[in-house]
């Protein structure tokens, strides 16, 4: 239900207090502590005393990192909203923008996964994952290697092999 | 761990996607995070990628998360006793995955079968997840009259969430004797403080489809699972208890839903009407926070100290006969209905967050002149109510018996009005200012006399309103009449005055601006 997502007031104002973070690759982008604070690792880091100045974050590029505020941005908003609506009507909001959001390819979702992991976004690292799970699911071995270039070094021996072993999986 | 923790470098990232496009990233992950992956698929998903290179012949060796759906072994060909092969290759399946793993901890077991199965073979896993410090357990099984799980289980000192549904015939679950003897052997063993406790680390405990007895796990909950947070009791039959009793200290969190029994009452024969057992249900949680029910009105509850509560979600039921035909109900009857509405009105004194079901709604709207002399205010500190409804005089009582209310929620429910339009507007002369209403949202508006009187009468006495949002119902773009009718609403609308001082924003999807 996108009806009444205008009509809300914004959860972040001016005032609020701002963080700057700063990319691998040297560029900042300045966010609202809420949307920071949704990183666990950049909330420990606060907690630490990091906070006055600007957030290194070492592993995360700044094209992965812009993608990454989307959706912590996007979070605090319909957290927010969340809490005005109701659940219902809210997480129905957020499972389509979610599913919009990771539609992406294998090496975007690969970035993604690894920043979700290293930053401690709980919500994106499930989102991620549960990305890649739905695309193994069901799908023929041949298939799932394909999807993500994944080599396959078995001897057509040794994969017999684990096909036997492994026979009562494959029923 | 196999596997580079560190993603590839920044200079890497930034080519051209086509440059990279052939790598593999994803077998580069770490064991923890495909564990996590895997975790999301059913468990027979995750074996098959054994198969697919060296890096994932052992990954689902020590999967911590283990998810087990019967569904997912079909035969091709019906052929007789089909369920029964069917069920067998489910259980060997679940069998090799457990005897096959590499002794690490199973942190979540999940198990879904439909046909009935062989209980002996679930008390062996059982065995075998406790001994690997299982925190997660969901059982969802279908069982005939009663399941006997191992001792081991209700003594385990790892587990966290504890979720048993046991099937449409709702059996009993039986808590083995000797857990009793065990429990006095906790006592020498184990610290004084809990001295009683089987479960010490429990914090979630659902109990789906199955029949609740004396004895069992919810008696006496504050020593038997000290630290729970979370009781839902779904869709279970109460029978067979006298009292069911739950007391607890940390509990923020209670779900009761009583299984729905269809009954007829002979109103002569019966003193408690409206439910086919005798049991009472005693709670008492002094920091509640959440409470949701779905049970007989006449039920016997004792509501003790609840003072913390803030979310409340009540939807009551009759027996068979009075749905029908609820409005001539014998006046006896009606203030045994009373009774009970007060107790729980007063017992939900300190509610926040109120939901109230369509019965629910009607039950108060059939004795709100009872309960208008008994508690005229009965919620000082609500804040966002939600009726599902149509209109009734119930909603006033409601309106006017919540004077901090800011949002109004309804969500009108379609059936035949036998209130007047007249006596439905004289209503609203009882209708007081509504001093700290913001918000009002109308779900499935269909703009008929009644809703459009009541949206009148909300937009004359809520002098702080600031939006307004409606949402008509489906039926407009089936009907035409309907869709002529939400427009000419839409016009009447505009007109009416307003008592708020500020601009209102309505939001109208009548498909014409208001």
């Amino acid at each position: 239900m996108a009806s009444s997502s205008s009509s809300l007031p914004s959860p972040s104002s001016s005032s609020s207090k701002k963080f700057i973070l700063r990319s691998s690759d040297g560029k900042h982008f300045e966010v609202d502590e809420a949307v920071a604070l949704q990183s666990e690792m950049i909330k420990q880091m606060v907690e630490d005393g990091f906070g006055g100045d600007v957030i290194p974050l070492l592993n995360v590029s700044s094209i992965v990192l812009s993608k990454v505020i989307d959706y912590c941005k996007k979070h605090v908003e319909l957290d927010f909203k969340k809490k005005m609506d109701g659940d219902n009507e809210a997480h129905e909001e957020i499972k389509n923008w979610d599913s919009e959001y990771i539609n992406v390819g294998v090496d975007e979702l690969y970035h993604l996964i690894m920043a979700a992991n290293y930053l401690h976004i709980k919500g994106l690292l499930d989102l991620t994952c549960q990305k890649v799970a739905d695309i193994i699911k069901g799908k023929q071995p041949e298939q799932i290697r394909k999807i993500f270039n994944i080599e396959n070094d078995f001897t057509p021996e040794e994969e017999q092999e684990i096909r036997k072993e492994h026979s009562w999986a494959f029923e | 761990m196999e596997g580079s923790d560190l993603p590839c470098s920044d200079a890497d990232e930034l080519k051209p996607s086509h440059a990279i496009e052939n790598r593999d990233r994803i077998s580069g992950l770490p064991d923890t995070i495909l564990h996590h992956i895997l975790s999301f698929t059913d468990t027979k998903y995750a074996v098959q990628t054994s198969i697919l290179s060296k890096r994932w012949k052992h990954v689902w060796t020590s999967l911590p998360y283990l998810n087990f759906d019967q569904n997912l072994f079909w035969e091709p060909k019906p052929v007789r006793g089909e369920e029964d092969r069917r069920t067998n290759r489910f259980m060997d399946f679940v069998d090799r995955v457990l005897l096959f793993r590499d002794g690490s901890n199973v942190l979540k077991f999940q198990l879904s079968c439909g046909s009935c199965m062989n209980i002996g073979r679930v008390v062996t896993w059982t065995h075998i997840l406790v001994r690997c410090n299982i925190q997660e357990l969901d059982f969802d099984i279908s069982a005939d009259e009663s399941v006997q799980l191992p001792d081991c289980l209700f003594t385990c000192k790892s587990l966290r969430v504890l979720k048993l549904s046991l099937g449409s015939r709702h059996p009993v679950l039986v808590i083995p004797n000797s857990t009793v003897v065990l429990r006095f052997k906790v006592i020498h063993i184990r610290s004084l403080l809990h001295p009683m406790s089987l479960l010490p680390r429990l914090k979630v405990l659902h109990l789906r489809s199955l029949s609740l007895m004396d004895g069992d796990l919810i008696d006496d909950l504050s020593s038997k699972c000290p630290a729970l947070e979370s009781l839902i009791i779904t869709n279970c039959k109460v029978k067979r208890l006298g009292n069911l009793n739950i007391t607890s200290l940390l509990l923020k969190n209670l779900v009761i839903e009583i299984c729905h029994e269809k009954l007829y009452i002979d109103e002569d024969e019966f003193e408690d009407f409206d439910r086919p057992d005798k049991c009472k249900i005693k709670i008492s949680a002094p920091n509640l926070l959440s409470f949701k029910c779905s049970d007989y009105i006449t039920r016997e509850y004792y509501l003790g100290n609840l003072s913390e509560i803030i979310n409340a979600d009540i939807d009551f039921y009759l027996d068979h006969n009075s749905y029908i035909d609820i409005g001539s109900l014998s006046l006896r009857r009606k203030k045994k209905h009373a009774n009970c509405l007060i107790k729980w009105l007063k017992g939900l004194y300190n509610a926040k967050y109120l939901i109230f079901s369509f019965w629910s709604l009607k039950i108060i709207s059939e004795v709100f002149d009872l309960l208008e002399e008994a508690l005229p205010a009965p919620f000082p500190n609500l804040n966002y109510l939600k009726l599902k409804a149509r209109p009734c005089c119930g909603m006033i009582y409601l309106l006017n018996g919540s004077p901090s209310i800011e949002t109004l929620v309804l969500e009108i429910i379609e059936e035949k009005l036998d209130l007047s339009v007249n006596y439905w507007e004289s209503q609203f002369q009882f209708l007081g200012t509504l001093n700290h209403l913001k918000y009002v949202v109308i779900w499935n508006f269909s703009g008929h006399v009644h809703e459009v009187v009541l949206l009148k009468f909300l937009l004359t006495n809520a002098v702080v309103l600031e939006e307004l949002v409606i949402h008509p119902s489906e039926g407009w773009k089936h009907d035409s009449d309907t869709g002529e009718r939400l427009l000419k609403v839409g016009d009447e609308i505009k007109k009416f005055s307003r008592a708020s001082a500020s601009s209102i924003r309505i939001l109208s999807f009548l498909g014409c601006s208001l």
